[in-house]
C-alpha cells in the first residue's frame, strides 16, 4: 500500500494541508501574491506612466532623500507650469489686449493689438497734429508701438536648481508693414531682471518654436556669462516669488496685429522626484519598477507554461510511442540541450526582433527539453502499468491512453517543474533586456538595469536606480524557487522527507 | 471455502460447443542484442514464453490453466486476447480468427473478450473514481457518450459484483477501497461490456485468503448463472480445483497435462502435476501428498532443456526424456498427458 500511496498523488485539500505546514513555501507564496497585487494594481500605486519622460532632472534622487541626506534638504522638486491665457496676468496693456482662442483642441494665448484708424479718420480727428510737418514726418517714421505685458508669478522655495527651461510656439498675424517685438524676462524677488529671449519681426510670421534652455550657449552669451557658468543657479539663487514677464510690442498695419502663443511650458527639473527618483530621461523609476512587475510575471508565467506544455506533449508522445519518433526527438533534445542558451537567444533575438512575445517564444523554445525528458521517463514507467493495459484491453487508442491515463499521472510532476521553470524564464528575460535585446517599448527590470548601466547610474552611484530592479528580480525568483521546492517535496515522492 | 466448491453436477465436462480454440499458439520475446553481438552472427535468441499450446474452451465453462511463475500462462492469456501479438499459431474465438484481425476489428472483439488482472492495486488508474473506471470500456467502445448515459450500466455492473447499493461506491477512488472491493470493481469493469469470455489472470493471488472465496464464488456464479466463459489462470492448483470444470497444467510454455478437474486432481498422470498437487497444503496430518516437491529452479526459457522440458527436475527421468519431446496424448477419457512414462 505504501508504494501505492506514493504514486497516487494527492487531492487538492490534502495538498494545501501539507503546503501550509512548510514555512518556506508560505513565504514564497506570500511574496508572489505581493508581486501579483503590485502587477494588478500598478496604476493605483504610481501616478506616473513609466514611459513619461522629463518628469525630473536626469538621475534625480528619491524625494525622501530630503529628510535623510543633508545635501538634499532643500533640493528642488520639479516646477512645471503650463501657461495659458488664464494663467497670465496682464500687467500693462496699451493699445492691445489679451484674449484666448481654441484651435486644434488647444487653448491659444492671443495678444490682439488695436487696429490703426484709417487715414481719413486720422485726418479728421487729429488734423491739427499734422500741421506741423516735422512732427508728422517723425510720426510717420517711428509710430508709437502698442505694448502688452503679461506676467506670471512662480513661487520658488528650494535651493538653486541646475537647469530650467521655457518652451512655447508663437506666430504673428499682421500686415506686411507692421512691426512686432517679443521679449521674455525673468524678474527675481530682489528685482533683478534677466532678459532670456527677444525677437523682433516685421510683417506676419508662421508658427515658430522657442526653446529656452539654461544650458544653451546663446542664452549664456545673452546673459553675459561664460560658457562654463550655469544660468540657472544664478537666476534662481534665492527663495521667493519670481516673475515671468512676456512683453509684446507691436504696430498694426492695415489689419490688426495678433501675436499668438501656444504650448507654453515653464520647467525647472527637480533634483528629487517620487519614491525612487528618476532615470536619465527624467522618467519615474518607481513607475518602471511597478509596471515591470507585470512584464516579468507575465513573461515568466507564459514562457514557463508554454515550455512545460511543449515538454509534456513531447515527453508523453515519445515515452508512449517509443521507436523512431522517440529516438529522433530525444536526439533533438540532446542537441538543443548542448547549445548554450544565452548566446543563441542573443543571436535569435537580434534576428527576430525585439518584442515581448518573441522573447517569450524564444525562452520557451529553449526551455522545454528538461520537462520532455522528465515526462518521458515517467511515461516509460506509466505505460507499463496495468491500468494502461486494462484500457487497451477495452480497445483504447493510443491518444485515449495518453490523455486519460498518462497525462493526469505526470501532471503533478510537471506542475512542480513548471513553478521551478518560472524564475529561470524571468532571469533569462532580464538578462536579454539587460543586454539591450529586450522590447524597447516596455519597461522591464532588465531594461532598467540596462539603462542604469548605460546612462550613468554606476558612475553617479545612483543606487536607487540599480538596487530595486535587482532586488525585485531576486525576490521574485527566490519566491518561485521556494514554492517550486515545496510543491516538489509534497508531490514528488523522491523529495519527500522520510520522517 | 466450502461454499466455493462446485458440485460434481456442475462440472459439466466434455459437452457444449467450443467457444475458444487455441491451436499451436507460440509467443517468443526476442532478446535485444548489442550491435557488436549481432555482427558476430549466431541465431536470434528469444524468450520462449509460450511454445506451442493447443487447447479449447467450451461455452459456459470455467477452464483453469495452472503453472508455476514464469511458465508462460499469463503471456498465453494476453496473447489470446491480442494484447500481445502471437509469434505463431491460431486463436479462434467462436468463428473469428483472433490472430488475423486488423486493429479496428480487434477493438470490436474487446466487447466480447475481457480480462481481469492479477493486481487490483495496479489495474486501476488512481486518479479516476469507480464510476469512471467502470465506464471506461463503455466510453472507449462508444456505447455511451456521457456519465448520465453510463449510469445504468455502471449500477448494473456493480450489482452484478454484489457491491450494493451502487451509489455508495460510485464516486470513491481506488485507494478508498479494500483489496477485495477493488477486485470486484475490476470484475465489474470486465462485465460492463457484457462479454462472453473473460480471461481471469490470477484474480485472487494478491488478495487475503479470507476474501479469495468471495471473488471465486463471484466468478463461479457469473459462469453458472450468466453463462460467461472463464479462462482462469492461476499458480494455485487448490483454487483451480475448487471452481474449474477442466484444468490444463503448463510448464515452460507447454501444456503437460489437461483434463477434467476430478480426473486430473485425483489421478494426476504427469510427474509435474503430481508435484504441484503434492505442494498443496492439506490440513490433515495423516494425509500425505503424492510425493516429493520438485527440486531446482525453472530452467531459463531462452534455452529450454532438450527433450522433455521437465527432465532436469523430474524424479522419473530416463534417457529418452532427454532426447525426445513427448507428445500430448489422450491417456484416459478426455484426459491428455505429455509424458513418456505417464503415471497410472
Amino acid at each position: 500500500m505504501s508504494k501505492n500511496g506514493a504514486q497516487n498523488g494527492i487531492s487538492a485539500p490534502t495538498f494545501w494541508e501539507q503546503y501550509k505546514r512548510k514555512p518556506l513555501g508560505m513565504v514564497g507564496l506570500f511574496i508572489v501574491l505581493v508581486y501579483i497585487f503590485v502587477a494588478i494594481f500598478a496604476p493605483f500605486l504610481t501616478p506616473y506612466n513609466p514611459k513619461q519622460i522629463l518628469l525630473a532632472d536626469r538621475i534625480a534622487a528619491p524625494v525622501w532623500f530630503r529628510s535623510v541626506v543633508p545635501q538634499y534638504n532643500d533640493a528642488p522638486s520639479t516646477v512645471r507650469t503650463d501657461l495659458g491665457p488664464n494663467e497670465w496676468t496682464v500687467s500693462e496693456a496699451t493699445g492691445g489686449k489679451l484674449s484666448s482662442q481654441e484651435q486644434d483642441g488647444k487653448t491659444i494665448t492671443v495678444i490682439g493689438f488695436d487696429p490703426v484708424f484709417s487715414g481719413d479718420v486720422i485726418a479728421e480727428g487729429e488734423a491739427d497734429a499734422f500741421e506741423d510737418s516735422e512732427f508728422a514726418d517723425a510720426y510717420e517714421k517711428e509710430p508709437d508701438m502698442s505694448v502688452v505685458e503679461l506676467s506670471y508669478v512662480v513661487p520658488y522655495t528650494y535651493s538653486p536648481p541646475k537647469t530650467f527651461g521655457l518652451t512655447f510656439n508663437y506666430w504673428i498675424d499682421a500686415s506686411p508693414d507692421s512691426k512686432t517685438e517679443l521679449q521674455f524676462v525673468i524678474e527675481t524677488p530682489e528685482g533683478k531682471e534677466f532678459n532670456l529671449w527677444g525677437k523682433s519681426y516685421s510683417g506676419a510670421l508662421g508658427s515658430q518654436p522657442a526653446r529656452i534652455d539654461s544650458r544653451d550657449l546663446t542664452l549664456k552669451q545673452r546673459l553675459g556669462l561664460t560658457i562654463f557658468d550655469d544660468p540657472a543657479p544664478r537666476i534662481f539663487s534665492s527663495k521667493g516669488d519670481y516673475r515671468l514677464v512676456l512683453t509684446a510690442k507691436a504696430t498694426s498695419g492695415e489689419e490688426p496685429t495678433r501675436v499668438c502663443i501656444s504650448d507654453t511650458v515653464f520647467y525647472i527639473p527637480g533634483m528629487v522626484h517620487g519614491v525612487l527618483g528618476a532615470d536619465h530621461m527624467g522618467a519615474d523609476l518607481w513607475a518602471q519598477l511597478v509596471y515591470g512587475t507585470r512584464i516579468s510575471l507575465s513573461i515568466g508565467l507564459s514562457a514557463a507554461a508554454i515550455s512545460v506544455a511543449v515538454g509534456t506533449a513531447v515527453g508523453i508522445i515519445c515515452g508512449y510511442l517509443g521507436g523512431v519518433v522517440d529516438e529522433f526527438m530525444m536526439r533533438v533534445v540532446d542537441v538543443l540541450m548542448a547549445i548554450p542558451t544565452l548566446p543563441i537567444l542573443i543571436i535569435l533575438g537580434a534576428i527576430l526582433g525585439k518584442s515581448v512575445w518573441n522573447i517569450v517564444l524564444l525562452i520557451s523554445a529553449f526551455a522545454w527539453m528538461g520537462t520532455a525528458r522528465l515526462v518521458r521517463s515517467q511515461t516509460l514507467s506509466l505505460r507499463e502499468r496495468v491500468f494502461v493495459e486494462a484500457a487497451k484491453a477495452s480497445g483504447a487508442s493510443d491518444a485515449y491512453v495518453m490523455i486519460t491515463h498518462i497525462l493526469p499521472n505526470v501532471l503533478p510532476l510537471v506542475f512542480a517543474g513548471m513553478v521551478l521553470r518560472i524564475p529561470s524564464a524571468i532571469l533569462t528575460e532580464a538578462s536579454l533586456s539587460f543586454l539591450g535585446l529586450g522590447d524597447p517599448r516596455v519597461a522591464t527590470w532588465g531594461r532598467m538595469l540596462h539603462n542604469a548601466r548605460g546612462f550613468g547610474a554606476f558612475t553617479t552611484l545612483a543606487w536607487w536606480w540599480l538596487v530595486p530592479p535587482g532586488l525585485a528580480i531576486t525576490f521574485l525568483s527566490l519566491a518561485f524557487v521556494f514554492i517550486g521546492n515545496t510543491v516538489n517535496e509534497i508531490l514528488n515522492p523522491r523529495y519527500r522527507e522520510r520522517s | 471455502m466450502g461454499a466455493v466448491r462446485a458440485t460434481d453436477e456442475e462440472r459439466r465436462v466434455g459437452h457444449g460447443e467450443v467457444i475458444l480454440d487455441v491451436e499451436n499458439l507460440v509467443k517468443y520475446f526476442p532478446l535485444r542484442r548489442g550491435f557488436a553481438q549481432s555482427l558476430k552472427g549466431g541465431p536470434d535468441l528469444a524468450v520462449k514464453a509460450v511454445d506451442g499450446v493447443t487447447f479449447n474452451v467450451k461455452k459456459g465453462e470455467l477452464f483453469g490453466v495452472v503453472g508455476e511463475s514464469g511458465c508462460g500462462k499469463t503471456t498465453m492469456g494476453r496473447t489470446i486476447l491480442r494484447l500481445l501479438e502471437p509469434t505463431d499459431g491460431k486463436v479462434v474465438f467462436e468463428d473469428t480468427d483472433v490472430t488475423a484481425l486488423d486493429p479496428e476489428e480487434v477493438k470490436k472483439l474487446r466487447r466480447r473478450m475481457q480480462i481481469i488482472f492479477q493486481d487490483p492495486y495496479e489495474s486501476m488508474n488512481p486518479r479516476l473514481d469507480v464510476s469512471r473506471i467502470i465506464a471506461e470500456p463503455l466510453r472507449i467502445q462508444g456505447i455511451v457518450k456521457n456519465a448520465v448515459d453510463a449510469r445504468p450500466y455502471i449500477e448494473k455492473a456493480l450489482e452484478d459484483v454484489e457491491m450494493t447499493p451502487p451509489e455508495e461506491y460510485l464516486f470513491r477512488y481506488p485507494h478508498e477501497l479494500s483489496g477485495g472491493q477493488r477486485q470486484r470493481i475490476a470484475v465489474a469493469r470486465a462485465l460492463v461490456l457484457d462479454p462472453e469470455f473473460i480471461v481471469a489472470d490470477e484474480p485472487v493471488s494478491m488478495l487475503d485468503v479470507s476474501i479469495r472465496g468471495e471473488i471465486l464464488n463471484l466468478m463461479l456464479n457469473l459462469c453458472r448463472e450468466r453463462g460467461v466463459t472463464f479462462l482462469y489462470i492461476t499458480h494455485d492448483l487448490a483454487t483451480a480445483r475448487h471452481i474449474c470444470d477442466r484444468i490444463a497444467v503448463m510448464y515452460l510454455g507447454k501444456i503437460v497435462e489437461k483434463g477434467p478437474t476430478d480426473s486430473l486432481v485425483k489421478h494426476p498422470l504427469h510427474p509435474y502435476t503430481r508435484a504441484l498437487i503434492g505442494a498443496v497444503f492439506v490440513p490433515d496430518p495423516k494425509k500425505k501428498g503424492f510425493g516429493k516437491v520438485l527440486s531446482g529452479e525453472v530452467p531459463n526459457p531462452v534455452n529450454p532443456p532438450s527433450g522433455c522440458r521437465l527432465h532436469p527436475r523430474c524424479p522419473v527421468c530416463r534417457d529418452i526424456c532427454k532426447e525426445v519431446e513427448p507428445e500430448l496424448v489422450e491417456a484416459e477419457n478426455n484426459h491428455m498427458v505429455a509424458c513418456h512414462f505417464a503415471l497410472g
